[in-house]
């Protein structure tokens, strides 16, 4: 078990130890694969470790536009806006609770944090998947 | 004819963001008049490259490169073809209403003034003004327009150079004129209803220029210009 199921109640270790912590911890831990068992949270994990630093407009723009390679339309505002209060409530909140990115509610900012090789590459192999 | 409304138009600039993993040709695909264009990074995994609509900081829709490149290869119809055009390609001409594209042909020209012929027909009353530049061309699309005046209550004009002696269709007004010779152009005013819209494209020397419109103020502009044509 890693080091995150000794701090339940916290975020996990203290930043100066993430970097010791090896694949084994995040690759281990429940909360990992919880906040990976939703699509669209796989997709903006991905395209924040592609880019470095994004925000929430881009990743709602991004997933907005994702849905429209899938759906071969125009997909519009309305999409845009669901997907936008859902990455503010929902799948930001989650995945930097979890430390897989930062997210800055104020400004909007999200940053990648340092994971281990092991871990991006599940989430690069979890959004190839859905490749057509 | 039609500068101004295509100066008003010019002037209102869009934003495209293109998503992709690498170089695309968009901005050879698409040569635009009155749009920025940027490059943002995307992976290589994940769906697919696409491009993002703004005007200014407004999002206006996205739509999948692959998807856009139906506007360069528009679905053909047979002339007497009015059913509806797909529901896909009618979202294209709204996402991209305003922007003022650089090199139409005339494939292009004919697929959206069908756009517009569609929407007449549905509407059934108001005022359809085309130029197809020579009346000759009005030949070819001589099925239509009896089917349009045929079942509806519309008002049509139809404008161009007088080389050819169209037949007498009730219901339709011939403006043989040399003025509107250099645009291929088209207004629908369908009166109390929202649905005026417009399409101005210029002749340039193997190319058109121009632009399709659903804003009322610009539709309305075009149309002023036609009326003025004795």
């Amino acid at each position: 078990m890693g080091e995150k199921d000794k701090h339940p109640e916290g975020k996990g270790p203290p930043p100066g130890d993430r970097g010791t912590e090896g694949a084994s911890g995040v690759l281990g831990s429940d909360r990992f694969y919880r906040a990976m068992a939703a699509e669209p949270r796989r997709r903006v994990l991905y395209h924040v470790l592609e880019t470095d630093r994004s925000t929430l407009e881009e990743l709602a723009t991004v997933l907005t536009g994702w849905d429209a390679v899938e759906s071969s339309r125009v997909e519009s505002t309305d999409v845009r806006d669901q997907w936008k209060m859902e990455l503010r409530h929902v799948h930001l909140p989650h995945l930097a609770d979890v430390e897989l990115l930062e997210y800055d509610q104020e400004t909007g900012v999200v940053e990648a944090t340092d994971l281990d090789p092991g871990v991006r590459d599940l989430v690069t192999d979890s959004v190839a998947a859905s490749e057509h | 004819m039609f500068e101004t409304v295509v100066e008003t138009v010019e002037r209102r600039r869009k934003r495209f963001v293109v998503y992709a993993d690498g170089e695309t040709d968009l901005e050879e695909q698409f040569a635009t008049r009155n749009v920025d264009v940027e490059h943002r990074p995307l992976g290589s995994r994940g769906p697919g490259s696409f491009l993002a609509i703004f005007e200014g900081e407004q999002f206006r829709g996205a739509v999948g490169l692959d998807t856009l490149e139906t506007l360069l290869a528009p679905p053909v119809r047979r002339p007497g073809d009015l059913d509806d055009l797909s529901p896909g390609y009618r979202a294209l001409f709204e996402v991209l209403d305003g922007t003022v594209f650089a090199t139409l042909d005339r494939r292009q020209l004919l697929a959206t003034t069908r756009e517009i012929e569609d929407r007449a027909l549905r509407v059934g009353n108001g005022t359809l003004r085309v130029s197809f530049q020579e009346l000759s061309v009005f030949e070819s699309q001589e099925p239509v327009y009896r089917r349009l005046a045929g079942e509806t209550d519309l008002e049509i004009h139809v404008y161009g150079r007088g080389d050819w002696e169209p037949p007498a269709i009730e219901g339709v007004t011939y403006h043989a004129s040399e003025v509107l010779t250099p645009s291929w152009a088209v207004a629908f005013d369908g009166g109390s209803e929202q649905a005026d819209c417009a399409l101005v494209a210029r002749e340039r020397s193997d190319h058109y220029e121009g632009f399709w419109t659903y804003d009322d103020d610009l539709a309305v502009s075009v149309e002023a210009e036609f009326a003025s044509v004795p």
